[in-house]
């Protein structure tokens, strides 16, 4: 039961413990995980937003680079022949010769639909088309009148060599966009005669396609979500088809109509990104010939930058695209983390184990030494008491072998009875013959006999009541023992009524023994009489003493009845006897165990039934009273 | 009263002077055994015929008082035995009475008291005697 308790004790501690410590460093690990995730977020972000950005920018030197080449070449074939006399009405041959260099201009370049000069009427006087790779000039016959397309009117209205670029649409064929779509950008410039009068326009259909593939390599690492987007917000190239060229179809499918926040933002300036709930914007805007014109470098001096017409490169991430990162980040991380979590939780049950051993052992060893604290003063408390206690049990043992003594004497009243009650007798008579008798010299001879008589009868007292008479003090003097046991023989001797016991000493030299002669008297005499009464009809008695140096050793050896062996363990009890009631109260042998003890010796019986029964007493001599025989 | 013949029973020479000193008077002849076992030795012997009462003491060497006395109770049943002790024992006084003893008595005893009971027992040992 203790040891369930104990148990639950235990794993409730270290349990507590455990959650304890294990929370706060999973606290640790959850903060330095996020910080980890910080960083790597912020990194990623940075990078994102940096490859947007880069992206879009080389998307859009992409297409800057293209329509500089293409401005490049307007300027050229202008700038090139138009001094040569085509526009001179009769001059064929010049006119020929130009679609010639067209043609070949053409098949060389392969991104020009068409290259067409118009005089100042707007009449087509040399045109080229592609053809697919096979560059052919139209016969003159088939050659039109184009005053009034915008991209005539348009180029004639520009100022100087500026260069007019239309708006990049899908091209148109007979009324109808031409399938498969073919996209289109028309360049023009105006041409000069040799006194700078306007005398026609060069026009260059380019196929938009190939700045649209540019742009697209340019942006290959962001093609999913890389567009671009002409000013008012229609695609031009989208990762998704459906949604280019909307306005050719009347489609109102715009970037604005998507993302009206985020087209504001874009279209309020030329180069940025933000994000915003839509996701990440990155943009930046294309300006076809304010680039171009600003590197022609031509001798013809700057041109004005053109900013109204322009495009938009713009990558578009949605956020599911980067909010996916933190499943990401937890994907990659997760064996780290894993394996943290592991080690952290076995570290904290760890030092939970530790901790609550640690603690226990503290509060084993305060609860040790308040137990121990508590035991020294139970001690002290018991210590007192026991002193008490013994100061009373010393005192009831006194009582004890006095009562006992007393008792003794009572039974052995009869036994001085009488050895008083002879001489006492004898006395009587003596005292009678002298009352009687005349003879004066007959009575001085039994007034002597009286007088030794009642000499023997006073030592027969004074022996008694020195025996009766209780200790008092505690000095102890130092007894000859062996003289002790003759008393007590001979005392016993008087208690018998015959002398069929013989009674036998072997007395050896013993050291003075410092005791209570009186205590040391009532030992023997009461083994003595045990052994006596033990005796049922003739015996003997032996009683030899020793000294052995260390201790004095008396034996006192009966041939009576001997003791039964399970009452061995009981001879030394109060009130213990096998006697009839009148030959004692059992408080004999208790009564000299008490008195040995009190002498720090001990006493031990052998005895067999029938055969006998030796009393073995020893005196242990201190080193200080071990001076010889007295 | 005629004169008779006493056997007294101690190993005590100092009683057996006593009871000689305070019997002087009646004339009675005082044969002596100092125990028991002399006793019976005595008793057995011709000169001991004719012993009116045994005066016996308690405490002896060899043969004690009861044995003696259980002795001379069964051998010589005529002749009243005074026990004559200095144990004030009443158990010890009834045991002998249950064997037969004509009176105990217990020393110091006055020599009018001893005379008295000697004499009784005399004129009882005679009577027996006359029985016999």
């Amino acid at each position: 039961m203790n040891d369930k308790v104990a148990q639950t004790v235990k794993t409730k501690g270290i349990t507590r413990r455990f959650l304890i410590i294990f929370s706060v460093a999973f606290c640790l690990l959850l903060a330095s995980a996020s910080t980890h995730y910080f960083i790597v977020e912020r990194s990623e972000r940075i990078e994102r937003e940096t490859r947007e950005l880069l992206n879009i920018r080389l998307g859009k030197a992409a297409i800057e680079r293209d329509m500089q080449d293409v401005i490049s070449d307007l300027t050229f074939l202008a700038r090139h022949n138009e001094t040569s006399g085509i526009f001179l009405p009769d001059n064929l041959d010049a006119r020929q010769a130009l679609a010639q260099q067209f043609r070949v201009f053409s098949e060389q370049k392969g991104r020009y639909h068409q290259i067409r000069v118009l005089d100042e009427t707007g009449q087509e006087i040399v045109r080229v088309n592609y053809n697919n790779g096979e560059p052919i000039a139209t016969s003159e016959t088939l050659l039109q009148n184009k005053s009034d397309r915008y991209y005539f009117t348009e180029t004639w209205a520009t100022e100087g060599r500026n260069t007019y670029i239309s708006p990049f649409d899908l091209n148109i064929e007979h009324g109808e966009i031409e399938i498969p779509e073919v996209p289109m950008v028309r360049f023009g410039t105006l041409m000069f005669d040799e006194n700078g009068n306007k005398r026609g326009v060069l026009l260059l259909n380019y196929l938009g396609s190939t700045v649209i593939e540019d742009f697209r390599e340019a942006t290959a690492n962001i093609a999913d979500h890389a567009m671009l987007l002409n000013s008012d917000g229609y695609w031009l190239s989208n990762v998704e088809k459906d949604r280019e060229w909307g306005f050719m179809f009347g489609r109102n499918d715009t970037l604005a109509e998507h993302f009206p926040d985020a087209w504001q933002r874009i279209n309020a300036r030329d180069t940025g990104q933000f994000s915003n709930r839509d996701g990440l914007f990155s943009f930046t805007t294309v300006y076809p010939i304010s680039s171009s014109q600003g590197n022609l470098g031509d001798g013809l001096g700057s041109l004005p930058a053109d900013t109204s017409y322009y495009w938009k490169a713009v990558s578009h991430l949605p956020p599911q695209s980067f909010s996916a990162s933190l499943g990401e980040f937890l994907r990659r991380n997760m064996p780290l983390y894993s394996t943290m979590f592991i080690f952290l939780a076995a570290s904290s049950f760890i030092v939970a184990l530790t901790r609550f051993h640690h603690r226990q052992a503290v509060s084993e060893v305060e609860t040790e030494r308040s137990f121990r604290e508590l035991l020294e003063r139970r001690v002290d408390e018991r210590t007192d008491e026991l002193k008490t206690a013994q100061v009373e049990k010393d005192l009831v043992v006194q009582h004890l072998i006095q009562a006992e003594k007393m008792t003794a004497i009572g039974t052995m009243a009869s036994g001085i009875g009488h050895e008083i009650n002879n001489p006492l007798y004898a006395i009587l008579g003596l005292a009678e013959a002298i009352r009687d008798d005349d003879s004066r010299e007959q009575a001085r001879g039994h007034a002597g006999k009286i007088l030794s008589y009642t000499k023997d009868i006073a030592a027969i007292v004074r022996n008694l009541t020195g025996y009766a008479r209780p200790f008092s003090g505690t000095e102890h003097k130092p007894i000859d023992i062996n003289e002790v046991i003759h008393k007590a023989v001979s005392m016993v001797k008087r208690s018998l009524y015959d002398d069929r016991i013989e009674f036998r000493t072997d007395l050896g030299g013993l050291p003075g023994f410092s005791a209570h002669s009186e205590e040391i008297h009532q030992v023997f005499f009461n083994i003595i009489r045990n052994g006596v009464q033990s005796i049922e009809d003739d015996g003997s008695l032996m009683i030899t003493s020793r000294y052995d140096g260390e201790k004095i050793v008396i034996n006192v050896k009966d041939d009576g009845k001997g003791i039964a062996p399970e009452d061995h363990s009981k001879v030394f009890d109060p009130f213990f006897t096998t006697k009839d009631p009148d030959q004692g109260e059992g408080m004999g042998l208790y009564v000299v165990h008490q008195i040995i003890q009190k002498y720090k010796g001990s006493i031990s019986l052998e005895s067999v039934v029938g055969k006998g029964t030796t009393c073995v007493i020893e005196f242990p001599i201190l080193p200080s009273v071990k001076k010889g025989n007295p | 009263m005629m004169k008779q013949k006493i056997l007294v029973v101690d190993d005590e020479e100092s009683v057996r002077e006593t009871i000689r000193l305070q019997l002087k008077s009646t004339g009675h002849e005082i044969i002596e055994a100092e125990d028991g076992k002399q006793a019976i030795l005595l008793l057995g012997q011709s000169n001991s015929h004719g012993v009116s009462v045994i005066i016996c003491d308690v405490r002896m060497p060899n043969i004690n008082g009861i044995e003696a006395v259980s002795f001379f109770r069964r051998d010589h049943p005529s002749i009243p035995v005074i026990v004559l002790t200095g144990y004030p024992d009443i158990k010890l006084a009834a045991e002998f009475v249950e064997k037969g003893i004509f009176d105990y008595v217990v020393k110091p005893v006055e020599k009018e008291r001893l005379i008295a009971k000697v004499e009784k027992a005399a004129i009882q040992s005679a009577v027996m005697n006359i029985v016999d």
